[in-house]
């Protein structure tokens, strides 16, 4: 309405000056409000109605023109002037809503990251946090053992030091208590994925951590890949999880070297494989059947956990997860995701 | 004197289970909840351990122990440490600490550790007292007599000593007896001995 009134108090204003004057490039102004705040559609009505508001101004301010014909050809480019200023604007409106909306995904994301790698730390801090009341237990116990074997106890004393082992041993389960809370299951969604697209945008997450420890990143996605039917960021947390293990274990390779290549491939009809190749150090062949066992690590800094969580990942999606050794140097590590049934 | 065990740690719950498993064992046991808490309590004057959480809100188990050094304070350390921190405590050890233990740890494993620092302990304030007591004769020793003792270690006979100092071989022979009485030492052998390790001390102040 706003832009409405906004036209005709511009026509007037144009009416009022006289058609020398022209005041027409300020019709853009309504059309701008119009299509910005509004829609497409809108300011595309608006256009037409400043166009027709400037043929009746012109009209009525008696503007002469050598052939009757301009008038109209000169309604015409405003009018074309008008529609194409709105639709370049309509178009950049849509631009930056997806680039919000990407952001946004983005975020989602990298929140998710951070709580697996939350998990992690608060995994270790738990250890110690629980470890601190059950070495109490355990010294309140041997304390109270050694007494009785050595035949002189204060049943007093005694009673007294069990008292602190139990307030002890229920401290530990409190701290299991709260952690059980802060981890409720996430409900998973699946949904149908092409794991390309899915592979292509995890990595482009790790690009910058790869770039870091002089890593090439390469990938080489399958054509005709089907769509597998799977919760995209959980599957997105273990493509993560192995390709920094890769970028890890390529920390001692010669920089000209360090290439983890990515592939899809759809060797078995029923699944799609996905594999993570590095050239490190490898697997060392007693490490290889303990590789997935929770809290099985050879990282300085590692609780153990993430292969051990990426195999409950990809088993929970009916798919499995190997690691086998390259002919040259290193491993790779592949998993597979079931493909999608079609829906009937 | 009866030895004491000193426990740091911030956690009352272990702290407390601490002392009463050292108690189990007869030994007597001193806590604190923080490093500053011992540093303002603790006196060296009795056959001590110290048994030193690595990981403690203000002033670490590491800090703590530079201090100790800095103010040259002699106990033996034995660090408490969780899963995660044994390359702290490892550099611990490397900077003098007599050993370090993984929570949670079995009672005999921790009662004989602390056993031995106590001894040790023991043995080196023994010293400590035996060398205070040396160098208190030594300096009973008058410069006349520092002299011929001086040459006596040398190996040298009274004759060349009374030459020398251009005295009689009887006055050689009084000085010597004097100083042997004055370091209680009963024979020769034994006052090199005590020259011998006084010398030692005085070069490693």
């Amino acid at each position: 309405m706003a832009s409405l009134a906004l036209v005709l108090f511009i026509g007037l204003v144009d009416l009022a000056t006289g058609y020398e004057f022209t005041l027409s490039i300020l019709y853009l102004l309504p059309i701008f409000l119009t299509t910005w705040i509004v829609g497409l559609r809108a300011g595309a009505c608006i256009s037409i109605i400043s166009t027709v508001a400037w043929f009746l101004t012109d009209l009525l301010a008696g503007h002469e023109y050598s052939h009757p014909f301009y008038r109209y050809w000169e309604a015409l480019i405003k009018l074309a002037i008008f529609v194409i200023f709105g639709a370049m604007l309509g178009r950049l409106k849509l631009a930056l809503a997806r680039s919000d909306e990407r952001l946004q995904r983005q975020r989602e994301r990298l929140e998710e990251t951070a709580k697996l790698v939350a998990v992690g730390e608060m995994a270790s801090m738990l250890a110690h946090q629980i470890n601190q009341p059950l070495s109490a237990v355990v010294n309140y116990t041997r304390s109270c053992l050694r007494r009785l074997r050595s035949g002189t106890w204060d049943p007093q004393v005694l009673e007294e030091i069990m008292e602190q082992a139990s307030e002890e041993a229920t401290r530990a389960g409190a701290i299991i208590q709260r952690v059980r809370e802060f981890v409720r299951k996430r409900e998973p969604s699946r949904n149908l994925i092409d794991a390309n697209a899915m592979v292509e945008d995890t990595l482009s997450l790790m690009r910058a951590e790869a770039a870091k420890r002089n890593v090439r990143l390469v990938f080489e996605p399958a054509t005709d890949l089907p769509k597998v039917d799977a919760d995209r960021v959980m599957v997105e947390q273990v493509i993560m999880n192995l390709v920094r293990n890769g970028i890890e274990a390529m920390d001692d390779t010669p920089a000209g070297n360090r290439e983890l290549r990515v592939l899809t491939a759809a060797d078995d009809p029923r699944f799609v494989r996905i594999a993570v190749r590095d050239h490190g150090h490898g697997i060392p062949g007693d490490f290889a059947k303990n590789l997935f066992q929770p809290f099985f690590t050879t990282k300085r800094e590692g609780m153990g956990l993430g292969l051990s969580i990426c195999r409950s990942i990809v088993e929970f999606h009916d798919g499995s997860l190997w690691a086998s050794a390259n002919p040259d140097s290193g491993s790779t590590f592949h998993f597979t995701l079931p493909v999608a049934q079609a829906r009937t | 004197m009866t030895p004491i065990v000193h426990v740091v740690d911030d956690d009352p719950g272990f702290r407390d289970s601490l002392r009463s498993l050292l108690e189990s064992d007869g030994l007597a046991v001193e806590t604190y909840a923080d490093a500053a808490d011992f540093l303002a309590r603790f006196l060296p004057e009795r056959p001590a351990c110290l048994l030193l959480d690595v990981r403690m809100p203000g002033m670490s188990g590491p800090q703590l122990q530079e201090e100790l050094h800095k103010r040259g304070t002699r106990v033996p350390l034995i660090f408490i440490t969780a899963h995660g921190d044994v390359a702290m405590a490892v550099a611990a050890v490397r900077r003098g600490a007599l050993d370090f233990i993984e929570k949670p740890f079995g009672d005999e494993t921790l009662l004989g550790l602390v056993r031995r620092a106590l001894e040790i302990d023991a043995e080196v304030l023994r010293m400590a007292e035996q060398q205070k007591d040396l160098s208190a004769r030594m300096s009973s020793v008058s410069a006349r007599e520092l002299e011929v003792l001086g040459r006596v270690v040398d190996g040298k006979l009274n004759k060349v000593i009374a030459e020398e100092l251009g005295i009689a071989v009887k006055t050689v022979e009084f000085h010597r007896r004097r100083i042997m009485a004055k370091l209680q030492a009963k024979t020769t052998a034994e006052l090199i001995n005590l020259v011998v390790q006084d010398r030692l001390t005085r070069r490693n102040a």
